[in-house]
């Protein structure tokens, strides 16, 4: 499959990039690592006339430390995440779930904003983003804004970024101590796209625990399982293979909204949580038992 | 001097060439092509003044300025194939599959071709189509129904012995085949010159394709020169005379220059041919003692809309389903339906395994059924050593001869693979898990593979002026390193260092005639006739010799496959621990190569058991039609498997070989179906098994 014809315009600074997607309007697109963009171009399923590409931008962080969150920049390959030594020190969950992304060429070429901009469903760096929370620096020639994640996966492939709009940053939070986490994926596979993805943070409170898990792929959107996370915290001692694990593992798959596709994973849903967060509090500080 | 560098050696430097490398002397036009985005409908309408009138695009050529060309043949008649048509060249007033070639473009390159398509209008007025096979709608206008046909084969009172047989079983079963999915996908360049045509198709059979364009062109063979290239796979799905590379070729000689296509992916998956499904209904019956009495198979083959290889693939089925064993009566009936679907052809085994899968089935079924174990039933009908050569009573249609056993020791066979992994510590490791998430399954299948060979081949052998040695084939070489075993043949009988002998294949140039690559018949037909002609240039002291190497007979190749699976009851997902295969394809000419040929084969039957599913909608759509879906295992999902080779040479040709290139796939549906079922205790009747299915036997068991 041939594309149709297009321009390319490679700006050096954010602010050219954007004043290009302005004046372009809905024919034009950002192209970072093409990964998803350049089959749809190929299947003639997008039909963009310009093609506003961001890497050669000059002003943008690659991988940063801010205060509580690691930012990460439009140019950001996968890749890089996977190997970038403050990544995988102060966010292996992060780090780990990068593993996953389809095969190595894939990622050494797609982007993180990138992914988080696509919002397939069955993504990884969306998923992480919404467990761990953040932000996302989003601009327009027009004005900024900050987005968080609940905010910003609106529904199926649907987000709330506009056609002017690029996400210059995403700012992962930090988790304020060392923390447990668990990342597994169920495909069909090595390297397809997800079945299941579940994720979870486990970090130490005073007294008592936060826990957060976070479920992808299954769901259209990724989705924080809230209420167990509430209850996970609050109990008094957790311990892994704990009944209540279990239990509330059972209750929340059975709870919720999964794509039509995933109606026969429930089972593997609640296994894979009850697992994920086993090994999160195994992997823990003994502080947050 | 210095060595000939080999075939392997130039592919994974990055010195194979391709078609789409091939450039002809002046920049040949590309085409791209319309194709029929429903499986059913009249065309009603095509206005392409649009496409036309852009800039760069040279022809547009659709049904009706083909519309003295006949229907593409349909090669191998068969007598019990009633209703057999061939595809069309271009659809003209009907289209009858999802991506029927309806329309060609012809421009400056394949982007404004695309551009151009998207400014071709056709209207079209659909029709319900056929998409189960024995469905209503008729595929054919004109036909009582939908089956092409069907024919019988039976020895002794089949119903008389089941009736009477201490135990007998009846199932169902489905096997969905697939799409061989080579790393190259097609393509073609034509190129017209003072009034002769010259042709790179990457095709399994070169002088086929010269004998059709003359026919189908109305042009002397002797005007005509087709090499194929290098390619990069076939697997049986690059042997016919495609719609896109004859378009191709006429619009060569009609703008008198230079044409080109290559196919890309997503094209592939709607227009090169697979194989669909089979439905089986089997019965059977065993004495007490285990011993077959009686086999009636009745298999229906999916043919999609055309039938480009006839029956071909129902024979091949029909003269397999008797297996390695002795089967005193014995029923088989094949049948072909035609749906509304991508036509189906032939891939890797060409109907062998469907025919392995329905006896194997039968075996499990009956040895569960009558309280005997799955590997000693087998043991108690294997054909024995000292009945060969065994004759079974399958007559194929003339001029074939009734197929028999040339030679082998099935039982030490299946003894051997036995002995290539540790079953005792299997079964002890299957016991202490029984009961847990992850289950273990261990499976046993025979096979046969008939090859394909009759009835000749020719090879020519020349001394060059600077010392080497040419031999040079019609037959062309996919991927099998037939350039490797073939120089080593010369080379053995000339008496001369094997890195002297050049080899040449795939090419009208190289003899005067040959009948191709397929079947696994290379070695033993190419192999003999290249043998032949350096024996007879060494024995007369010619310098150049072309030989023709005849055989009727039937080469039997053999083998047994255990599998060891786990199971993840949890998530359906399937791993195979350990997989084994002892065979026996006569003499070895090329080890590596054996291997090689096994190993893909066994990586396809994995994928076609576990992963690969081709899928239509109500309406006949695609639904699987990126690898998306269609999930080919990667090297992450295939494991290392062990072989072992038993030899027992065939006395049919003075090589003793038999054929090699597909036995990996003929028995890996069944052992993985077997070793599934041992793992779960469900009966498999339906294949590819998957981590849905698997999924869904739990929630079931769990109800």
């Amino acid at each position: 499959m041939k594309p149709p014809a297009f321009d390319v315009v490679q700006p050096a600074t954010v602010t050219e990039c954007l004043d290009a997607l302005n004046e372009g309007g809905d024919d034009a697109k950002i192209i970072a690592g093409g990964q998803s963009l350049v089959p749809l171009l190929n299947f003639r399923l997008a039909n963009p006339r310009l093609l506003v590409d961001v890497n050669r931008l000059t002003d943008v962080v690659d991988v940063a430390l801010g205060p509580g969150h690691v930012e990460v920049g439009p140019t950001t390959r996968q890749q890089a995440l996977t190997m970038n030594p403050l990544v995988r020190d102060r966010l292996p969950v992060l780090a780990e779930a990068t593993r996953h992304i389809g095969h190595l060429q894939i990622r050494t070429r797609g982007t993180a904003c990138g992914s988080v901009a696509h919002a397939d469903s069955a993504a990884e760096i969306p998923l992480v983003f919404t467990l761990l929370g953040g932000s996302l620096v989003v601009r327009s020639a027009s004005g900024a804004r900050s987005i968080k994640p609940d905010d910003f996966f609106q529904g199926y492939w649907t987000t709330d970024l506009r056609a002017d709009e690029m996400i210059v940053a995403i700012r992962f939070a930090l988790p304020q101590t060392r923390f447990g986490w668990s990342f597994r994926e169920l495909a069909p596979r090595h390297g397809d796209f997800a079945s299941v993805i579940v994720a979870v943070t486990v970090c130490p409170r005073v007294g008592t625990r936060e826990v957060r898990v976070a479920v992808g792929a299954a769901t259209e959107t990724p989705t924080r399982l809230a209420g167990i996370e509430a209850e996970l915290s609050a109990a008094p001692r957790l311990r892994p293979g704990d009944e209540l694990i279990r239990r509330l593992a059972a209750d929340a798959a059975t709870r919720l909204t999964l794509r039509s596709e995933a109606a026969d994973l429930v089972q593997v849903l609640e296994v894979m949580v009850a697992d994920g967060v086993d090994e999160a509090l195994a992997a823990a500080p003994k502080a947050a038992a | 001097m210095t060595a000939v560098p080999s075939d392997q050696h130039r592919f994974v430097t990055g010195a194979g060439r391709y078609v789409d490398d091939i450039r002809p002397g002046t920049a040949a036009v590309e085409v791209a092509f319309l194709r029929s985005p429903h499986a059913s409908a009249r065309i009603t309408a095509i206005d392409a003044a649009d496409a036309l009138a852009l800039d760069g695009v040279l022809r547009v050529v659709t049904g009706a300025d083909l519309s003295n060309v006949p229907a593409l043949p349909v090669t191998r008649p068969h007598p019990g194939l009633r209703l057999a048509v061939g595809p069309a060249a271009l659809a003209r007033d009907e289209v009858k599959y999802v991506g029927e070639p309806v329309i060609a473009v012809a421009a400056a390159n394949r982007y404004v071709a695309e551009d151009a398509l998207e400014r071709i209008v056709v209207e079209y007025e659909p029709h319900a189509a056929a998409v189960l096979p024995g469905a209503a709608p008729h595929v054919h206008a004109g036909a009582a129904s939908n089956e092409a046909g069907q024919f019988v084969r039976t020895r002794g009172d089949v119903r008389g012995a089941l009736a009477g047989s201490a135990h007998k079983i009846a199932i169902s079963c489905t096997l969905a085949r697939g799409a061989a999915q080579p790393m190259e996908t097609r393509g073609v360049v034509a190129d017209w010159i003072n009034s002769e045509l010259t042709v790179w198709w990457p095709t399994q059979r070169p002088h086929g394709v010269r004998a059709f364009l003359a026919s189908y062109l109305g042009l002397d063979p002797s005007r005509i020169v087709v090499h194929a290239p290098d390619i990069g796979g076939a697997f049986g799905s690059k042997a016919y005379f495609y719609p896109e590379e004859f378009v191709v070729v006429w619009l060569a000689r009609d703008l008198g220059r230079a044409v080109r296509w290559t196919e890309d992916r997503a094209e592939h998956f709607l227009s090169t041919y697979p194989e669909h499904e089979t439905r089986f209904s089997i019965e059977a019956g065993c004495d007490a003692y285990g011993r077959l009495t009686a086999l009636a198979v009745d298999l229906t083959i999916d043919l999609g809309a055309y039938a480009p290889y006839g029956f071909a693939v129902a024979q091949n089925a029909s003269d397999h389903c008797l297996g390695a064993y002795v089967v005193p009566t014995f029923e088989i009936t094949a049948r072909g339906t035609y749906t509304n679907k991508i036509p189906g052809a032939t891939y890797r085994g060409a109907g062998r395994p469907q025919g392995i899968f329905a006896v194997e089935r039968a075996l499990d079924a009956l040895a569960d059924e009558s309280g005997t174990d799955r590997v000693e039933i087998r043991r108690r009908n294997l054909i024995g050593p000292e009945q060969m050569p065994y004759r079974t009573g399958l007559h194929p249609p003339p001029p074939a001869r009734e197929i028999v056993h040339d030679s082998g020791d099935y039982p030490a066979c299946m003894a051997k693979a036995l002995t290539l992994l540790n079953l005792a510590k299997w079964r002890a490791e299957q016991t202490a898990v029984r009961n847990t998430r992850h289950r273990l399954g261990i499976g046993l299948a025979n096979y046969i593979e008939c090859s394909l060979a009759r009835p000749w081949e020719r090879a020519r052998v020349r001394l060059c002026t600077d010392g080497t040695v040419e031999v040079l084939v019609g037959v062309s070489s996919q991927g099998q390193s037939h350039a490797q075993t073939l120089a080593r043949v010369a080379a053995h009988a000339l008496g001369v260092p094997e890195s002297r002998v050049i080899v040449r294949a795939g090419s009208t140039l190289n003899v005067s005639d040959s009948i191709g690559t397929y079947g696994s018949r290379v070695a033993i037909m190419a192999g003999n006739a290249v043998r032949l002609a350096a024996e007879q240039l060494r024995r007369t002291g010619a310098t150049e010799v072309e030989a023709s190497f005849e055989c009727e007979d039937w080469q039997v190749s053999y083998g047994t496959c255990i599998a060891v699976v786990e199971i993840d009851t949890v998530t359906g997902a399937i791993a195979v621990r350990d997989y084994v295969q002892s065979h026996d394809i006569g003499v070895v000419l090329n080890q590596t190569a054996v291997d090689g040929q096994t190993r893909g084969g066994f990586a396809q039957g994995l994928g076609g058991s576990l992963y690969e599913r081709l899928q239509y909608d109500e309406q006949g759509q695609p639904t699987v039609a990126t690898f998306m879906d269609y999930l080919i295992p990667t090297a992450a999902e295939v494991p290392d498997i062990a072989m072992a080779h038993c030899v027992s040479a065939s006395p049919t040709n003075p090589l003793g070989v038999k054929g090699a290139g597909e036995g990996g796939i003929m028995a890996a549906y069944p052992v993985l179906a077997a070793a599934i079922e041992d793992a779960l205790g469900v009966r498999i009747s339906s294949m590819p098994v998957t981590a849905a299915h698997i999924r869904a036997f739990g929630s079931r068991s769990a109800a």
